[in-house]
């Protein structure tokens, strides 16, 4: 385990009880520069996650609560005419911080989520013709509730796919709440957490995530993961080669993470469900046979050889 | 101590059941090797397994031992007192005598003393090696296995009959091995030793095993397909051909078991000049004892005739006008005189003797101390007879009433004969009016009935079985022997006196010169035939073997009177030998060019089955053992490999191959570090997770790294043998 990533696993511990592979797959998430949606239903803790390492990274913290009546502007920012200056001028929306949390994105009009997602994508906004771009870090951290829930939008799944992983926070076992419980007696325990790491090491580190070795044999093993996705039989439609890039940074990021300079089957084992399972697209038949894309997943995992040996040796 | 007192008896009944096992080692050795002394190695053996029960300090039990030893051998081979002066002299004189024999690799030299205590030593070992197969192995297996093996070899090979043994050795046998599961059980289960649970296991083995060895016992069990396989091994082995005295190839003395198959031998005996084609005629037997030929009274009355003179048969003669000789110049001298049908006496160079016993009419060549003598050529003289049809004609079935007692061996039969044999002759006869016309309905029964001529398919009759009647009914196949048997069997249940006729086939005919031809009599050539008593023109010939042609000569006189007969027997006769000798020639070019090849291989198939068994057995022991000695070939070679990352690369595919061999075999989408997790919690280690680790690094990573390989060689070694253990 990396020892800058420790300390601030063990920072966000003392917010989130039991949250553990939460907060590392959002960190994962952050080291390989992409973005994380967070499904689950409200009160689980994901804003006291997100606050907490954006806390831990001294990082700058914005959120947005979306709303069906949010518009665009309230995401990106607007220009405003200042009487003064007889100019425009351009006030930055939340969006332009280092970790931005969107809550309930599901929640808002298709026209402001997509004004967020392109802003994700292209880490900058264009607003009266001007392009600024994002400074990185960037971190958006999405909610969603599950999509029963009524009066929502859900996200295409072409959106879907601007995420790199998805996440399922989960309720917290009964010891876990237990100790939830205690501490908040002791007021605010996100109060107490300092900074264990600057914005300038972040890049740093996301730098060197990018250096993680990948041998070709584990980079066709995760092509063969991918392209098993696409001829599966209750899968309408596979996962994009966006995916199949997604699942290598992120599984670099891991592998980063854990203290390693490569990245091994296990580190494309794990990541797959969070990579892939949101990307998919089931047929009806999956429906009916009570299929879930993490079950199909799994029996992906299962049947595809896992190379013992390099490449160039195969 | 109540434990240990418990698995002390338990020990103690182990090593009774072994005693008994080894005494059945013990008494089929000392049968065959003739040994006396029986009482004295079951002793030994006794004593040596109670040292071994009461795990007495090796040394002192080693001095008991030797002690016995050397008792044993002062006693039984010295004749004086064992604690007499004179023991110690013997023991020291034999020692001196064995070791100089053993030192100068002369072996033969060797005193049975010496050998007795080899074997004693050898037993000793035994004990050893059973002491560590029950208390340590706790398997007895192989030990049971070679002796029910032993037994059943001894049984089948040689004149020890295991029949008791057998069914001892495989009671015990598998008791022991049962207990000794259980003993393996409960040690593997880590279970204290709880009798009564133990007890609850191994008294329904022991019932089990009672029970089906009872109903097994008492099971009916048909006879063996293959009664006695020796004839058959040596036949295969080549081991065959030397012609006298073999039983079923060339001319053979005793024929009280008939039956089997035999090979073919082409070893030429004797060569014979003649004019005429003759059926060489050796003796004749006379009691059938449902299994074979024996001859009743034997030696009753043997009269010795000098060269030259007239030999007296009770065989017909022709007239003295046609007195001819045939040369017979004997490649294998034989000590019997080979005789033609209207033999009448014999010329030889040498002044022999030749003594010919009434009952057989088989002539001994002998010396005139009466030392047996090797005639290389002899010239016989003879005068072929020439029946009269008519008076063939003449022999109805009345006069065989007439015959006097002197017949009555002709006609004997076994009690134990089945009845269907003796209905079969009278539905056979029961159209013919003569005598003659009912000995040839017989002879002609064989050709039209479905019997087959061959040599290798010929059956043995089981133990309760009657040769002729297993021929005639199951089998229908075979040679002269089942089927001059079966003639002879028939005619007497008809009430017609016959015999049974050995000797040779006329042989392979060769180049006439001066009205004279050449006869090539071979092993292959051993014959035997029927003679048959006619009423009026006595005993005659008659060949009821298909593919061979008797040699009657006929004188159809009555050829006027009924001319439908004459049609009917003569070309019986005549034109079928020139037929049958044109066949043996295309045979005999045909297989001439294979012969050498074939008779090549013959030598060697023994060679080969012997060493194909052994390679085959070797393969499969190999195969079966492979989780053990793959994994210790490996060991071996990477001891010698250099420590670095292409020998720790293919090092770890190795141990993978052996994991999967011991069924710890990597899932196709499992990762190798979730492999190694398993295969650790499988072993109980955590050895393959540190090499998984290193492996991993040298898989997927791109750096080199410092690696400890001789820890790492540590690691893989120690789970090879984890894997093997």
């Amino acid at each position: 385990m990396n020892s800058q990533i420790k300390n601030v696993l063990e920072n966000i511990e003392k917010v989130i009880i039991g949250k553990r592979e939460v907060a590392e797959l959002s960190i994962v998430a952050l080291l390989a520069r992409g973005h994380v949606l967070l499904e689950d239903v409200p009160g689980v803790g994901k804003t006291m996650m997100v606050r907490s390492l954006a806390k831990s990274f001294d990082a700058q913290f914005k959120r947005i609560q979306f709303t069906p009546d949010l518009l665009p502007s309230d995401v990106v920012g607007i220009s405003i005419y200042n009487p003064k200056t007889m100019e425009f001028e351009f006030r930055p929306g939340p969006i332009m911080g280092d970790v931005v949390l969107a809550d309930e994105i599901n929640r808002t009009s298709p026209k402001t989520q997509s004004a967020l997602l392109e802003a994700m994508e292209e880490t900058s906004v264009t607003i009266d013709g001007n392009t600024l771009a994002i400074n990185q870090p960037f971190f958006v951290m999405a909610t969603q509730n599950p999509i029963e829930h009524e009066g929502t939008y859900p996200l295409p799944e072409a959106q879907l796919d601007r995420f790199l992983l998805k996440i399922k926070m989960g309720y917290p076992s009964r010891g876990e709440e237990v100790e939830i419980l205690r501490r908040a007696e002791n007021g605010k325990p996100i109060e107490q957490i300092k900074s264990v790491l600057s914005v300038a090491q972040l890049i740093e580190l996301q730098e060197l995530v990018q250096g993680v070795y990948v041998e070709d044999s584990v980079k066709s093993y995760m092509v063969e993961l991918a392209s098993q996705t696409r001829e599966h039989n209750y899968v309408h439609l596979g996962v994009s080669p966006r995916a199949t890039i997604a699942l290598m940074k992120a599984s670099q990021a891991y592998a980063f993470m854990k203290g390693r300079s490569y990245v091994t089957p296990d580190d494309v084992q794990y990541l797959v469900p969070f990579v892939f399972s949101h990307r998919l697209v089931l047929k009806p038949d999956a429906r009916y046979d009570h299929v879930t894309a993490d079950e199909i997943l799994e029996r992906i995992i299962a049947q595809t050889p896992v190379p013992t040996k390099r490449f160039a040796e195969q | 101590m109540k434990q240990s007192v418990a698995e002390f008896l338990e020990l103690a009944v182990a090593y009774l059941i072994i005693f008994f096992i080894l005494r059945e080692w013990l008494v089929p050795i000392m049968q065959l090797t003739n040994t006396g002394g029986f009482q004295f190695f079951l002793v030994f053996i006794g004593l040596s397994l109670v040292l071994s029960l009461l795990q007495v300090h090796p040394l002192l039990s080693g001095v008991v031992k030797f002690g016995y030893i050397t008792w044993f051998i002062a006693y039984i081979y010295n004749d004086r007192p064992v604690l007499s002066s004179g023991t110690l002299p013997f023991l020291l004189s034999e020692w001196k005598w064995n070791m100089t024999a053993i030192l100068s690799g002369d072996f033969g030299q060797v005193s049975d003393a010496f050998r007795t205590v080899l074997f004693l030593i050898l037993i000793w070992m035994l004990i050893y090696l059973i002491h560590h197969w029950v208390s340590v192995k706790k398997n007895i297996f192989y030990f049971f296995g070679m002796t029910v093996f032993f037994i059943a070899t001894l049984d089948t090979f040689s004149d020890y009959d295991g029949k008791g043994a057998i069914v001892k050795v495989v009671v015990l046998g598998l008791i022991m091995t049962g207990v000794l599961f259980v003993k393996r059980l409960w040690l593997q289960a880590d279970a204290t030793s709880n009798i009564v649970e133990k007890w609850k296991v191994i008294i329904p083995m022991l019932v089990s095993v009672l029970l089906v060895s009872t109903v097994a016992f008492y099971l009916p069990k048909t006879g063996p397909t293959w009664a006695d396989p020796v004839p058959f091994i040596k036949g295969v082995t080549g081991q065959v051909g030397n012609g006298i005295g073999q039983k079923t190839v060339g001319y053979g003395e005793d024929d009280s078991q008939l039956g089997g198959p035999f090979q073919g031998d082409d070893t030429l005996v004797f060569t014979a000049t003649s004019r005429d084609r003759h059926y060489w005629r050796v003796e004749t037997k006379d009691t059938y004892t449902t299994k074979g030929w024996i001859v009743s009274e034997e030696g009753m009355n043997e009269v010795p005739y000098e060269s030259g003179m007239l030999i007296r048969t009770s065989l017909q003669v022709g007239s003295p006008e046609d007195e001819r000789q045939a040369q017979l110049e004997m490649d294998v001298p034989l000590p019997f005189l080979i005789q033609t049908y209207g033999f009448i006496g014999v010329s030889a160079q040498d002044s022999a003797l030749f003594v010919q016993n009434e009952q057989t009419e088989k002539v001994l060549i002998k010396q005139h101390n009466g030392e047996s003598l090797l005639l290389p050529s002899y010239s016989l003289s003879y005068s072929e007879p020439i029946y009269s049809m008519e008076q063939l004609q003449m022999s109805y079935t009345s006069t065989l009433e007439t015959l006097d007692a002197s017949f009555d061996r002709f006609l004997q039969l076994p009690d134990e004969l089945p009845i269907r044999v003796r209905d079969l002759a009278m539905t056979i006869i029961q159209d013919e009016s003569t005598v003659y016309d009912q000995i040839k309905a017989v002879e002609n029964y064989f050709k039209t009935n479905g019997f087959r001529y061959d040599k290798t398919e010929a059956a043995i009759p089981a133990e309760n079985q009657d040769y002729v009647d297993q021929f005639l009914f199951d089998t229908k196949v075979g040679y002269c022997d089942n089927f001059s048997t079966s003639m002879v069997v028939l005619l007497r249940s008809a009430g017609i006196p016959a015999r049974w006729v050995k000797g040779f086939a006329p042989g392979q005919p060769g180049t006439m010169s001066d009205g004279m031809r050449e006869y090539k009599v071979t092993n292959d050539n051993a014959h035997s035939w029927v003679e048959a008593y006619v009423p009026g023109a006595g005993w005659m010939e008659f060949e009821p073997t298909i593919g061979f042609t008797g040699n009657i000569n006929i004188d159809y006189d009555l050829s006027l009177d009924t001319p439908e007969q004459q049609e009917v027997i003569e070309p019986e006769q005549k034109p079928e030998q020139p037929q049958q000798q044109e066949a043996q020639k295309t045979q005999n070019r045909s297989t001439l060019s294979l012969d050498a090849i074939w008779t090549w291989l013959k030598k060697l198939t023994y060679v080969w089955v012997v060493l194909l068994v052994l390679l085959l057995i070797t393969a499969i022991t190999l195969f079966f053992q492979r989780k053990k000695w793959i994994p210790k070939m490996h060991v071996r070679a990477y001891r010698k490999k250099a420590a670095d990352w292409s020998s720790f690369d293919s090092s770890y595919h190795v141990l993978l191959k052996q994991l999967a061999r011991i069924g710890l075999r990597k899932r196709d989408g499992e990762t190798l570090r979730a492999f190694a997790e398993r295969v650790d919690a499988a072993l109980e280690t955590d050895e393959m997770q540190k090499l998984t680790a290193v492996y991993e690094q040298h898989v997927y990573g791109n750096e080199a790294q410092e690696i400890d390989f001789v820890k790492l060689k540590e690691s893989w070694e120690y789970l090879i043998n984890r894997t093997i253990s």
